[in-house]
C-alpha cells in the first residue's frame, strides 16, 4: 500500500529555532501550502491550540492556492457542539473537493483544556470523545434527521450533512492512553502516535489493535507515526545540523521559556504521548541509525520532538521499517519550515515513496516478507539499549 | 454616518449546483457580484442545515478585498472563548472585514438541532453570558477568568485578536425577548423593516456603559430597570426588494432612523446598482439635512430574512 505522507502547515515561520513573525503572515502561509503541495505531500497538519488562529480559516486560506494538496484538520473535541463540527467539515469538504480530514485530539494539557472552559477528566473526556466522533460519523452519513441520546449530548431532529468524500470525511486520532486505545480502536480510520523506537510503535500498535478489536472491528485503525526530520548530505553534516538545532533550541528556551499553551501547566504532567517520549529518551540517546530523543529531553514539554537524523537514504530506509511494522502514515516537519519543506520533497519523499513501493512489490513477488527483516543498505535495526 | 448596504450571500443548494468546483465557483462569483453592485457587506447565513457560515465566510474573504462580512453565528453552540477565537482568526484573516449576526433567543425545538439544551427561561441568561464573553476575549490585554453561570474560563491569553480589537456585534431574533435583548446589548439592533417605527423611539435612551463584564448577567426580573439605562445600538433594517421597491421606499427607512438596510429579494443587476448608489446619495444629502435638526435615533432594518428558518 502506498504510505501517506503528511507534512505540517503553520500561519508563520515559528519553530523551536525560528521566531515567528506575525501572527498570520499569508504571504509565506501561501508560498508554505504551495510548497507543501510540490512537495508531494498527500496532506498537511493544520494544527491547533489556544494561542494561534483557528484551523479551519487557515484551511480554506491554503486551500484556495493549492489545488490537490489535502489537510488533517486538528479538532479538541468537545467545545463545540458535534453537529456544528460536522457542518463545518462538510462545508469544508465540499469547498474544497473532498481535500479534508479531521484530527481528534482529546487534549494532554490539562491547563489548556480549562482556558477554553473544559473541565472534565481525561477518562471521561475519552469517553466523550467518543460520543462525539460517532454523531459526527452519523451526521455524515445520515439521510434523514435524526436524534441522539448519550451521555454527553442530546440532539433532536439533527440534520444529515453530507459531506462531499463518501461515505464519509475520514477520522484521525491521537493519543497513548489506555482510554485512548479503547476510543481510538473503535473510532478512528487512523490513530496517530509520536515518534519512538520500533518497539514501542510496535506495543502502541498492539494496544490499538486490541482496542479495535474489543470494539468488534475487523480491521483496525491504519497507523501513523510522527517524526522531525533533519538531512544532510552526509551523515557528519547531518548530525553536525542536529547539534545545531539542539543548541538553538536550548538558548531560546533560556531566552524566551516553553510556548505559550503550556502556560499554568505543572511541569511535573507531561502529556502519555509526550512521556512515551521521554521513555525513549530514558532508554538511549540514539536507536537505529537514525532516531535521536534529544530534542524530547531538552525541551521537556510535549509536541513531536523525536528527530530521524541522516541522509535521505538513511532516513528512508529507517521510515520504511516503520512501514514493516504496520505504519500506514508519517507525519514528517522540519525546523526551517519552508526550506526543510522544499528540502523533504526533493531529497526524501521520492526516495521514501520508492522504498515503500518497491518492499509492496517484492511482498507481492515473493508472498511473504518476514516484517522488520528487510533493511536498506543491509544494517539491521539496533537499539542503543536493548 | 453614510447608510451601510447589506447584501444576503444565498450559501445553500451546493446540491442542485452539481460539484464543489461548481459550488464554490458560485459563491465567489455571488461575493464579487455583491462587491460590484456596491454593497457594504454580505450577510452569511447559518443555521441547522445550512452550509457552515464560517467556512463560507473565509472562502469569500479569500476572494475579495473590500466586501465586509456579516457572519451569522449562533450563540451557545461552542464554548465561548473558542467561538471569539474563531472569529478573530476569520477577522485576521479578512484584513478586519468581519462583523458577526448573532440570532438571540432562538426557540428551543430549532436550538436542540444542534444539542443546546437549555431551556426556554434560561435562554436569554445564557446568550447574555456567551455574548459578554465573547466581547471580552476580544477586547482582553490581561489573562481572562470567569466563573459564569453557563461558562467558565481560567487563564485565557487572547494571542488571537480582532484586528481592530473588537468585531461589531448585530443582534437579531423574534420575540420580545429577542427585541429587549437586541435594543440592550447590540452594536446594531436588526429588525425587520415593518416592526421599525414601533420600536425606534424605545432606543432613543440611556448612555452606551452597559457592556460590562461576563460575570454580570443581569436578574431577567429587573428587565425593564436594564432597559432604561440600556445602550444605544446603531439600527439595522432588514427588507424584501420586489420587482416594483421605489427608492423613496428605502429613503424613508433611513429617515426613519435606519443606519444599515439589510436588503434580500433582488437580482444581481444594473437597476439593483442603479438603486443601491441612489439610497447612498440620498442618505448622505438627508444626514447633511439633519445635522441642523435635532438628533433622532439611528437604526437598521432587517427584512424577514432574520426570521427565515433555514431549514
Amino acid at each position: 500500500m502506498p504510505i501517506e505522507i503528511i507534512g505540517s502547515l503553520l500561519t508563520n515561520r515559528g519553530s523551536e529555532i525560528s521566531p515567528g513573525g506575525p501572527l498570520v503572515d499569508r504571504p509565506f502561509l501561501r508560498r508554505f501550502a504551495q510548497a507543501s503541495e510540490a512537495a508531494d505531500f498527500d496532506r498537511v497538519l493544520v494544527t491547533l491550540t489556544s494561542v494561534i488562529p483557528d484551523p479551519l480559516p487557515v484551511t480554506v486560506y491554503a486551500a484556495a492556492h493549492t489545488e490537490r494538496l489535502g489537510f488533517l484538520i486538528a479538532h479538541r473535541p468537545g467545545f463545540v457542539q458535534p453537529t456544528v463540527t460536522a457542518r463545518q467539515f462538510a462545508t469544508l469538504d465540499e469547498l474544497t473537493g473532498g481535500r479534508v480530514a479531521l484530527h481528534a485530539i482529546s487534549g494532554g494539557i490539562e491547563a489548556e483544556q480549562r482556558r477554553d472552559g473544559d473541565y472534565l477528566d481525561k477518562s471521561s473526556r475519552y469517553q466523550r470523545t467518543g460520543e462525539y466522533l460517532r454523531i459526527l460519523k452519523r451526521a455524515w452519513t445520515a439521510t434523514d434527521p435524526f436524534d441522539h441520546d448519550g451521555r454527553f449530548y442530546r440532539i433532536r431532529a439533527a440534520a444529515p450533512t453530507r459531506p462531499y468524500q463518501q461515505p464519509r470525511i475520514p477520522i484521525y486520532f491521537a493519543g497513548s492512553s489506555p482510554q485512548a486505545y479503547q476510543v481510538g480502536g473503535a473510532e478512528a480510520d487512523v490513530h496517530a502516535f509520536f515518534g519512538q523506537p520500533l518497539d514501542q510503535i510496535a506495543e502502541e500498535i498492539r494496544h490499538v489493535r486490541a482496542g479495535a478489536q474489543a470494539a468488534g472491528r475487523v480491521e483496525g485503525p491504519r497507523v501513523s507515526v510522527s517524526f522531525r526530520v533533519i538531512l544532510g548530505a552526509t551523515e557528519e553534516v547531518a548530525w553536525e545540523r542536529a547539534r545545531q538545532i539542539l543548541a538553538v533550541t536550548r538558548q531560546r528556551l533560556a531566552q524566551f521559556g516553553a510556548p505559550k499553551e503550556l502556560d499554568g501547566q505543572p511541569a511535573e504532567q507531561p502529556a502519555v504521548g509526550f512521556q512515551r517520549q521521554l521513555r525513549a529518551a530514558e532508554r538511549g540517546e540514539h536507536h537505529g541509525r537514525a532516531l535521536w530523543t534529544a530534542l524530547a529531553t531538552a525541551t521537556g514539554y510535549g509536541g513531536n520532538k523525536i528527530a530521524l537524523v541522516g541522509t535521505p537514504d538513511t532516513v528512508a530506509g529507517e521510515l520504511a521499517r516503520y512501514v514493516d511494522l504496520g505504519v500506514s502514515t508519517v507525519l514528517l516537519s522540519g525546523f526551517e519550515l519552508y526550506d526543510d519543506t522544499v528540502t523533504f520533497g526533493r531529497e526524501l519523499i521520492p526516495l521514501l515513496r520508492q522504498e515503500v513501493a518497491h518492499r509492496d512489490r517484492r511482498r507481492l513477488a515473493g508472498g511473504h516478507a518476514p516484517l522488520g527483516a528487510a533493511t536498506v543498505g543491509g544494517a539491521g535495526w539496533r537499539s542503543t539499549t536493548s | 454616518m453614510p447608510v451601510e448596504l447589506v447584501g444576503v450571500l444565498p450559501s445553500a443548494g451546493r446540491e442542485v449546483d452539481g460539484s464543489p468546483r461548481a459550488w464554490s465557483d458560485a459563491l465567489r462569483r455571488l461575493a464579487d457580484a455583491h462587491e460590484a453592485a456596491g454593497f457594504d457587506r454580505v450577510l452569511v447565513p447559518a443555521g441547522p442545515a445550512a452550509p457552515d457560515s464560517h467556512q463560507v465566510a473565509a472562502h469569500v474573504a479569500v476572494h475579495t478585498r473590500r466586501l465586509g462580512l456579516l457572519v451569522e453565528h449562533r450563540p451557545g453552540l461552542a464554548q465561548p472563548t473558542v467561538a471569539a477565537r474563531a472569529l478573530a482568526s476569520l477577522d485576521q484573516f479578512s484584513d478586519g472585514r468581519v462583523a458577526v449576526y448573532l440570532p438571540v433567543c432562538a426557540p428551543e425545538h430549532e436550538r436542540r438541532r444542534d444539542g443546546d439544551v437549555v431551556p426556554h427561561h434560561d435562554v436569554r441568561a445564557r446568550d447574555l453570558e456567551y455574548l459578554r464573553l465573547l466581547r471580552r476575549t476580544w477586547a482582553a490585554r490581561d489573562p481572562v477568568d470567569v466563573v459564569g453561570r453557563f461558562f467558565r474560563v481560567e487563564h485565557y491569553v487572547n494571542h488571537v485578536p480582532p484586528v481592530h480589537g473588537h468585531i461589531p456585534v448585530y443582534i437579531g431574533g423574534s420575540g420580545d425577548e429577542a427585541v429587549r435583548f437586541a435594543r440592550e446589548e447590540a452594536d446594531v439592533w436588526l429588525l425587520p423593516a415593518d416592526l421599525a417605527p414601533a420600536a425606534v423611539p424605545v432606543t432613543a435612551t440611556g448612555p452606551d456603559d452597559n457592556r460590562g463584564s461576563a460575570e454580570e448577567v443581569p436578574d431577567p426580573g429587573s428587565a425593564d430597570a436594564a432597559l432604561v439605562s440600556a445602550r444605544r445600538p446603531d439600527l439595522g433594517m432588514t427588507l424584501t426588494l420586489t420587482s416594483d421597491t421605489e427608492v423613496h421606499t428605502l429613503i424613508d427607512h433611513v429617515e426613519a432612523g435606519a443606519t444599515t438596510l439589510v436588503l434580500d429579494g433582488y437580482e444581481l443587476d444594473g437597476r439593483l446598482r442603479a438603486l443601491l448608489a441612489e439610497v447612498r446619495e440620498h442618505a448622505a444629502a438627508s444626514q447633511a439635512g439633519e445635522a441642523t435638526r435635532a438628533t433622532s435615533p439611528r437604526a437598521t432594518s432587517r427584512s424577514h430574512h432574520a426570521h427565515r428558518d433555514h431549514r
